[in-house]
């Protein structure tokens, strides 16, 4: 009898992780990639939301161009970067990697690129790229140009908070390539009224960067300004804004990217602007450089870079509503709302950019 | 003789007193505290002592029992274990396997399982019902109890903190100042009596209410309401397919929390038969899990952060005025049992000597599963206050928290061969870890906080540890 129960409540408990695993399958598949073309692979810095409209775009890309895509997601280390890199060079089919470096100047990333380069792969850095002097590792790179960023961001605080302040900026790594360049872009942006007090670094840990936003607001009362660098900094700031509408009525939030769970923040003006970059296009345009330099289709390179070896996707300032002061103020910008930038996002089928 | 034998009973009462972890835990917590209250302004301490201190704000005293309450739930779990002689190294990736899996549960599976038809929604409820018995079974019955009682414990904490919340709103109005002055503190430390009064009352109701069913019963009765939960689940999940992550019912939530409770559960129980069966270390089985289990987090969620926005969900993790009853509760329950139980005597002296132990008829592989499924309870639970504080789910969360949470455990005084310990001194541990910390972060100007931290925290350790070796474990 009692054997009997027990193989019962076993072959039941098999059943739930059978079904649990079963649905697990059904729940995270990617979208198949396009049967023909050459095989491409994107490989990311980290898992961050923002990679999902990279993704989007990739797809996009692929179909309209013809191109087999996939993306694999790296961990956030760059010791992960390197090894999903020698596994892109044990495919013999793969023609083509898109590569956001982890860290601009890091030996294992770019030997590692130089490698594939060498195995007859082509190699562009999008996103995030390689020091300048490491540039023969790849061979372009689209993405946002991050001081530029940066100074945008810096105006849209200047334009909310005329007077200046103290400035706290929020950070996953402060010595990363396009952590330093907005950084200083936004100081140059916002001009001599904005001091910075401290750099908070949580090293991607998303609960860490709750915890610096909680430390900044305790160490500095007289904080007017606080800055996120990275995508998941913005609705960690937040969070910590919509706990404290005391705190959120005397200082200005102004941050890069929109995570899904900060259009919410946005809506709620619980951020006064955020500074996009655009990677649908980062991802749309990756497969399109990739194809024409796999097939050496200079007319296809040639409308992606231009004339030069990287092309800026530009940004777009995103704001709660249409009395922000950014939206009028802010000369030869692209100012949204958060409600035209919910269209545009439901138009290309994405949740966050 | 000893020499305390010749001291009268008051002085070796005084001197009890003295010896106890707890007690050099607290004056070290004093000492910190008083020398950030110090540092900060400088020498000019004494002359000015209207000095603005960040670390003495009630902001900070919120995100300190915030932080505090969340790792609270790990080091309280991992001490269970430490002192009935284990360790348990998979709790970070417990944490984020939990918060993947409650994600997936609420946003895509439950509901994809509710539109697939009646089958496989049956199917599902009875497999949950299953492996509740099959979990009740390895437990026994004081274990079953005392995962029972702590269930009903925090469920009796969250109906007390919503309705004292909901209480204190009507009777607020428009703003704390209406209650300002003497007012306010009354009313909040009437809310908490009542607050506590609830849980006692739900605790002493499931109590008496388990002394009258035989522990067969117990258990089909906990696999029933189990199912009941997750047909509700499903049939709200059914009824709103496309809800979107914001608009969740609250019985696809409690679906969710429960299941994942489960899992927790059955992870715990899983590394008890890796020790017990295949007769594995407990470090290696636990180190295995470590790393297979975040390979399953990342496998669930396709390495991708998941967005959960429902309040209900988020408010009992990102609100510390959920977390921290939760966490006291959950300490206050299980120091209890440690200390008076008959099961606590036992986890003692499970750590202290397992052959012995054997030998006297304990029952030892029961034990261990009991003290491995209450950690991995409270880590998975952990993983949704998590989930809930940063509103996402995400396979890379809770990267060496098991290492903070053994950290914490050990300044409290437990000690890694085991059977020596308590709950008290973990959470002191804990408290005086999290002071040294956020103290650090807030006090240290030239230093970035988050380069010297560790640094900080490597020498707390050594002087706790130290001291308890030095003054208390040769007693």
């Amino acid at each position: 009898m009692t054997l009997r129960w027990r193989n019962g409540a076993v072959a039941a408990a098999l059943a739930a992780l059978a079904t649990v695993a079963g649905c697990g399958g059904g729940g995270s598949a990617t979208a198949p990639p396009s049967a023909d073309g050459p095989k491409v692979v994107f490989i990311t810095n980290s898992n961050a939301d923002w990679w999902n409209a990279v993704e989007k775009g990739m797809q996009d890309g692929g179909a309209e161009f013809g191109c087999q895509v996939t993306m694999r997601r790296n961990d956030g280390q760059t010791q992960g970067q390197v090894e999903k890199l020698r596994e892109v060079l044990s495919m013999p089919d793969v023609q083509g990697v898109a590569v956001s470096v982890i860290e601009a100047d890091a030996p294992g990333v770019v030997d590692a690129m130089r490698e594939l380069q060498k195995a007859g792969k082509v190699v562009i850095a999008i996103d995030s790229d390689v020091a300048e002097e490491f540039a023969d590792a790849r061979a372009a790179y689209i993405g946002t140009n991050n001081v530029k960023a940066g100074q945008t961001a810096g105006k849209a605080a200047a334009l909310l908070r005329p007077g200046g302040g103290k400035t706290a900026v929020f950070v996953g790594t402060a010595s990363a390539a396009n952590a330093r360049e907005r950084k200083g872009g936004f100081f140059e942006g916002a001009g001599e009224a904005f001091d910075e007090v401290e750099t908070f670094e949580d090293g991607g840990n998303h609960q860490r960067a709750r915890e610096n936003v909680q430390s900044a607001l305790s160490k500095y009362p007289e904080l007017d300004v606080l800055v996120g660098l990275w995508s998941y900094n913005a609705p960690q700031i937040a969070e910590e804004m919509a706990n404290a509408p005391k705190v959120r009525d005397r200082v200005t939030v102004v941050t890069f990217d929109l995570d899904e769970a900060a259009r919410r923040h946005i809506a709620e003006g619980n951020i006064d602007a955020t500074v996009c970059q655009n990677p649908y296009e980062m991802g749309r345009l990756g497969v399109k450089l990739l194809k024409g330099l796999i097939e050496e289709e200079d007319a296809m390179v040639h409308e992606v870079l231009l004339d030069g070896k990287t092309r800026d996707t530009g940004v777009r300032v995103v704001v709660p509503s249409v009395e922000s002061p950014v939206k009028e103020g802010l000369e030869g910008e692209e100012v949204m709302t958060i409600d035209e930038m919910n269209s545009w996002l439901e138009s290309k089928g994405l949740k966050s950019t | 003789m000893s020499d305390d034998a010749n001291r009268s009973p008051a002085a070796r009462g005084l001197l009890a007193i003295l010896r106890a972890p707890e007690t050099g835990l607290a004056v070290a917590i004093l000492a910190v505290v008083a020398l950030i209250y110090a540092v900060d302004p400088g020498l000019s301490f004494v002359s000015n002592p209207a000095y603005p201190r960040a670390f003495f704000t009630g902001y900070n005293a919120q995100t300190l029992s915030h932080s505090t309450a969340l790792y609270g739930f790990l080091a309280v779990g991992v001490a269970v274990v430490i002192v009935a002689g284990g360790i348990d190294l998979s709790i970070g990736s417990v944490v984020a396997l939990a918060a993947v899996v409650a994600a997936k549960l609420m946003l895509d599976w439950l509901p994809e399982i509710a539109t697939a038809g009646l089958v496989p929604s049956a199917l599902f409820v009875i497999a949950a019902a299953g492996l509740t018995l099959l979990l009740a079974r390895l437990l026994g019955s004081h274990g079953g109890a005392v995962v029972a009682l702590l269930v009903v414990a925090l469920i009796a904490t969250v109906a007390a903190t919503k309705l004292g919340l909901r209480l204190l709103e009507s009777i607020a109005g428009d703003g704390d100042e209406a209650l300002a002055g003497l007012a306010y503190p009354a009313v909040l430390a009437g809310l908490y009596l009542l607050g506590a009064l609830i849980v006692a009352a739900s605790v002493g109701g499931a109590l008496a209410l388990g002394r009258l069913m035989k522990p067969r019963i117990a258990a089909i009765v906990c696999a029933i309401v189990v199912g009941l939960l997750v047909a509700a689940g499903l049939r709200s999940a059914g009824l709103h397919p496309e809800a979107g992550d914001r608009e969740l019912g609250m019985p696809v939530i409690a679906a969710g929390l429960a299941l994942t409770g489960l899992l927790g559960l059955g992870i715990g129980a899983g590394h008890a038969v890796l020790i017990n069966r295949f007769e594995l270390p407990a470090f290696i089985a636990t180190l295995a899990t470590l790393a297979g289990l975040r390979s399953l987090a990342t496998i669930l969620s396709d390495n991708r952060q998941i967005t959960v926005g429902a309040r209900a969900f988020r408010d009992l993790g990102s609100d510390y005025r959920y977390t921290l009853p939760l966490f006291l509760t959950v300490a206050a329950l299980l120091s209890l049992v440690m200390g008076t139980t008959v099961l606590g005597r036992h986890l003692y002296a499970l750590g202290g000597n397992e052959s012995a132990a054997r030998l006297s008829g304990l029952p030892t592989r029961r034990l261990k599963t009991v003290a491995y499924a209450i950690s991995g309870l409270l880590a998975a639970l952990a993983g949704l206050l998590f989930c809930g504080n940063a509103g996402q789910a995400n396979p890379r969360m809770g990267v060496a928290y098991e290492l903070f949470a053994i950290t914490a455990a050990v300044v409290g005084g437990c000690s890694l061969a085991g059977g020596v310990g308590s709950i008290r001194g973990t959470v002191l541990g804990l408290v005086l870890i999290q002071i040294v910390i956020k103290g650090t972060g807030l006090v240290v100007e030239e230093i970035d906080p988050s380069q010297i931290e560790g640094l900080v925290l490597g020498v707390v350790v050594v002087l706790a540890v130290g001291f308890n070796q030095r003054f208390r474990l040769k007693h």
